[in-house]
């Protein structure tokens, strides 16, 4: 039967969203969104009851009908319009499985677990190395010890090229099966091998029957070949089947559930996949900036590194986040002076009323400066687990941007430059939005179907909301000091024809609004300093087609990495001026 | 359109009520007590027993066998208890005459065995769930606790370090009024403290010389938090951190019950981590049952009582009047459904987005 319309309920920390694709004008597209709060609270602790809000939200907004008065899902789709065909579900409410990490080498195969965990919401709980750790060597009773006490959720092994050593891995192998017998029966940890094929076997005989074993492909099976998605994949397995476990009212919306419910980050990873697959020569980025999660998907060529940092975002995670980055980094973002006690009851109160939503500018502006040190700090991990991503990937175009902390702003310049200070991307991007959160969902649907998906994400149903162009610099430049100018050419729809010049300048930022229709080219580029757009230093094409957007053309002068004065005060006006300059004070949309 | 219903969190203060808790170890254990037996606060309702060690002993070596022979030589199989000193394992060297042993370092039981190796598993914390206040068992749950029934006044807290504990109520100050050294006089010994706003730090190295039993305020800046864990007693906020006076609601039920003793309960986290609301329970014994607590399902709609929970307004106390019936553009640049909440003792009405509200229930 084909699908003609699907609702995917994506299942936050903090808001459930439900979102509704259908056929319409022969075309699978988005249709309309709504959302409730997700319920994890005594004595509603029910995440049924959010799923459920949010589904009648949206038959009320959408004018379909979705529940049967039981309030059961009403699918497939009846043929006066009723219901949908399928349901997909999404998750990231339920806390990160506690992940013990066993390799051979830290380099290498540890190197690479550390890689599959980072991708999934995972904690890591404990690291046995076979190989000296930090200068240590961890005996074999030491692993028993550390294992009993991390109580994991899943212990994942590698270790050994295909052919290589196995002694090592073998003793690795034989601790955690130990370990786990120590647990309880319902409670033992599930084990991943991913290590020397030539284990495998041993690995089934030591599990015998009383232990759950997953045995994959090895993570390296040669020392420079890497293969993390499958543990990637058993990890998330092992998520869900937790989620399902321990939130209560999830099996409810599970009956409903056509299709793997994935975790949201790796509905995320598929569309910054298929994004990068648009053009395969420059990567792609998806960031989302949620209540307790912050991830960052950057994929090229079809290829993922992907962070998925828990215990950071602007609702319950804005705690820890802030207990780790502290008053100074994100005190820099704001344009006014602010106390750290007054920051404190902001923390506080976000973290218990997660719900809760900026209603004062000066509110707004710590909220984001929030954002921005979520973002950069799973950004600086995200280098730090893949340190070819910023060697091998010259730029990342598009970036996507999704979570709560985006949703529902009438002015998009004050989040294109969290974007712009937290990522700071180099060369030419263009920035998309996601307003209401419906990029899990296409994730979800690439995994239910992947023609709909395509068809649901043919022509972008994101919002363009800027292009950016943002030279590197060869060193310090003076203030407002003339680096390249460049022409703008637009063609209206109407065959009207405009030209105007634009300025670069140290310091600034420079927003150009394009118009939404006709054409605009970027031509006679100027340099007055040997900047490198993205092409090499002082190299640049003879023209380049951009999109408009809400936004239009921001060309940021600011230099990478970016440079904030070291006077408060000074600072303080520096941070002003770029939020005047990309219109985040004053009227909105 | 159909209008759209919103539930925001909800907080609860009532004078009195009847009260029904459920205490539950977080593994099962052995329940203690039966369905209508009385209970003290300090009552033990369940025990369990957690390992927290293990031991791993060696016997491949010693018995001078190769590892994946040593289990032949066991003599305590996984799943049997074992002393310390006796014996582990034990094989007959010299055609019998001599025989070498390996002994237990420790009590506990045998988990595994493999690999030349025997693990022990050695001691057992004991969690001990107690009622935490005086009531009634209403129902036992296997292997896990009880729900305790009492009847007297309810508070639901913003927020309240330590454990749960308990105490005889003293009110020092009047209601909104921030609570000082001074207010704290010998008498308070013993007592859990009430403070009708805020708390000032010379009230916490005061409240910590005269050796109170805790402090319920209604807000505390949120930099003396290091300070608390200085300190021999817990604090309660009811509203939040800054400087906020409490609800005056809640400062009436405290003065009402002045003399009478407070339990201070931490319900379990979410399956998030994120802590519940703690709570304020005054037992009052009563002839007839009042009504049991506010419960089922509210959601917003005039008449409602709320308190506002974000700047600029973060503490105040209205009634719904309204809702919109489409989405506003807030000062902050984000877009969103509001209700329109009269305040208490002002003649201004605001507008606050739906979910920057608390529903007070009473």
């Amino acid at each position: 039967m084909s699908v003609k319309s699907v609702v995917a309920i994506d299942i936050g920390s903090t808001q459930t969203r439900a979102l509704l694709f259908a056929r319409v004008e022969g075309r699978f597209r988005f249709v309309a969104a709504a959302r409730a709060p997700t319920r994890l609270r005594a004595p509603h602790l029910d995440v049924a009851w959010g799923g459920v809000q949010a589904l009648e939200q949206l038959s009320a907004i959408s004018g379909r009908s979705l529940l049967d008065p039981q309030g059961n899902l009403i699918e497939p789709e009846f043929s006066n319009g009723m219901g949908v065909d399928a349901c997909l579900l999404t998750f990231s409410a339920a806390p990160p499985i506690r992940v013990a990490l066993a390799g051979l080498a830290p380099e290498w195969s540890l190197a690479s677990l550390q890689r599959a965990a980072a991708s999934t919401y995972a904690q890591i709980v404990e690291i046995l190395s076979a190989a000296p750790l930090n200068g240590h060597r961890q005996t074999e009773e030491r692993w028993l010890e550390a294992l009993a006490a991390a109580e994991p959720d899943v212990v994942a092994i590698a270790g050994g090229v295909d052919g290589g050593a196995t002694r090592p891995v073998q003793a690795l192998l034989e601790t955690v099966a130990l370990a786990a017998r120590l647990r309880p029966e319902a409670d033992r940890p599930l084990i991943l091998f991913a290590g020397n094929a030539a284990l495998r076997e041993e690995a089934v005989a030591l599990a015998g029957r009383e232990l759950p074993l997953r045995v994959l492909e090895n993570i390296r099976p040669q020392l420079g070949q890497e293969r993390i998605g499958p543990v990637v994949e058993a990890l998330d397995a092992r998520y869900v089947e937790r989620a399902m476990a321990s939130l209560p009212g999830a099996s409810w919306l599970q009956r409903w559930a056509r299709g793997e419910i994935l975790p949201t980050a790796r509905a995320l990873s598929h569309v910054a996949r298929y994004l990068s697959l648009e053009a395969p020569d420059r990567g792609t980025l998806v960031v989302d900036v949620g209540g307790n999660h912050t991830v960052i998907a950057a994929a090229y060529g079809g290829m993922l590194a992907q962070m998925v940092r828990s215990g950071s975002g602007i609702g319950q995670g804005i705690l820890s986040l802030y207990q780790r980055r502290g008053y100074e980094r994100v005190a820099r973002w704001l344009p006014r002076e602010i106390r750290p006690e007054a920051l404190e009851v902001f923390v506080w109160t976000k973290a218990m009323h997660p719900l809760s939503i900026p209603q004062t500018m000066e509110e707004m502006w710590i909220e984001l400066a929030f954002a921005r040190e979520a973002l950069a700090e799973a950004w600086e991990q995200l280098h730090g687990l893949w340190p070819e991503l910023g060697r091998s990937v010259p730029m990342f175009e598009p970036i996507l941007i999704t979570g709560g902390v985006f949703a529902d702003h009438v002015r998009p310049g004050a989040f294109a430059l969290v974007i712009l200070d937290a990522l700071q991307p180099i060369g030419l991007t263009t920035l998309l939005w996601d307003p209401v959160g419906f990029t899990p969902a296409l994730g979800a649907l690439a995994a239910l179907d992947p023609s709909l998906a395509v068809e649901a994400m043919g022509g972008r149903p994101w919002i363009p909301l800027a292009t950016v162009l943002a030279p590197a610099l060869d060193g310090p430049v003076a203030p407002d000091e003339l680096l390249f100018t460049v022409e703008v050419h637009h063609r209206g729809s109407d065959g009207s024809e405009s030209v105007y010049e634009i300025e670069a300048r140290g310091g600034r930022l420079e927003v150009v609004p394009i118009p939404g229709l006709g054409e605009t080219e970027l031509r006679r580029f100027r340099m007055r300093r040997p900047v490198d757009l993205g092409w090499g230093p002082r190299r640049s094409p003879r023209r380049i087609r951009i999109a408009g957007g809400l936004l239009g053309l921001i060309i940021d002068g600011r230099g990478r990495p970016l440079s904030l004065a070291e006077s408060p005060e000074a600072r303080r006006e520096q941070i002003q001026r770029w939020l005047w300059d990309v219109g985040a004070v004053g009227g909105g949309l | 359109m159909e209008a759209l219903r919103f539930y925001p969190e909800e907080v609860k203060f009532t004078a009195l009520a009847t009260i029904r808790r459920e205490r539950r170890l977080p593994i099962p254990g052995k329940v203690l007590v039966r369905r209508g037996e009385t209970v003290e606060a300090a009552t033990l309702l369940a025990t369990a027993e957690q390992p927290v060690g293990v031991v791993v002993v060696d016997i491949a070596r010693p018995l001078r066998v190769p590892p994946e022979r040593a289990a032949i030589y066991l003599q305590r199989k996984p799943g049997t208890l074992v002393r310390a000193q006796e014996v582990l394992a034990r094989r007959r060297i010299w055609m019998g005459l001599r025989t070498l042993r390996v002994r237990s370092p420790v009590d506990g039981e045998v988990v595994a065995a493999g690999g030349g190796k025997v693990l022990i598993r050695a001691g057992a914390r004991l969690i001990e769930l107690r009622a935490g206040f005086p009531g009634v068992v209403v129902e036992v749950i296997p292997d896990f606790g009880a729900v305790v029934e009492t009847t007297g006044a309810l508070i639901q807290a913003f927020w309240a370090s330590g454990a749960d504990f308990s105490g005889m109520l003293r009110v020092v100050t009047g209601g909104a009024e921030p609570l000082r050294a001074r207010a704290i006089d010998p008498v308070a010994q013993g007592t859990i403290v009430v403070g009708g706003a805020w708390i000032e730090p010379s009230a916490l190295e005061q409240a910590e010389r005269l050796q109170v039993k805790g402090i319920i305020a209604g807000s505390m800046e949120a930099s003396l938090l290091p300070r608390l864990r200085e300190l021999s007693f817990p604090v309660v906020l009811t509203e939040g951190f800054g400087h906020l006076p409490m609800h005056p609601g809640i400062f009436r039920i405290l003065s009402l019950y002045q003399g009478r003793e407070a339990f201070v309960l931490h319900p379990p986290s979410g399956p998030d981590g994120r802590p519940g609301h703690p709570e304020i329970l005054i037992p009052v014994p009563t002839e007839n049952p009042p009504p049991p607590e506010p419960s089922g399902e509210v959601f917003l709609q005039p008449g409602v009582r709320v308190r506002l929970i974000r700047e600029p307004d973060r503490g105040r106390v209205g009634t719904v009047r309204r809702i919109s019936p489409y989405p506003w553009t807030l000062e902050s640049g984000l877009r969103t459904w509001c209700a329109e909440i009269q305040l208490d003792g002002e003649e201004r009405s605001v507008w606050v987005p739906v979910y920057n509200v608390e529903i007070l229930r009473s």
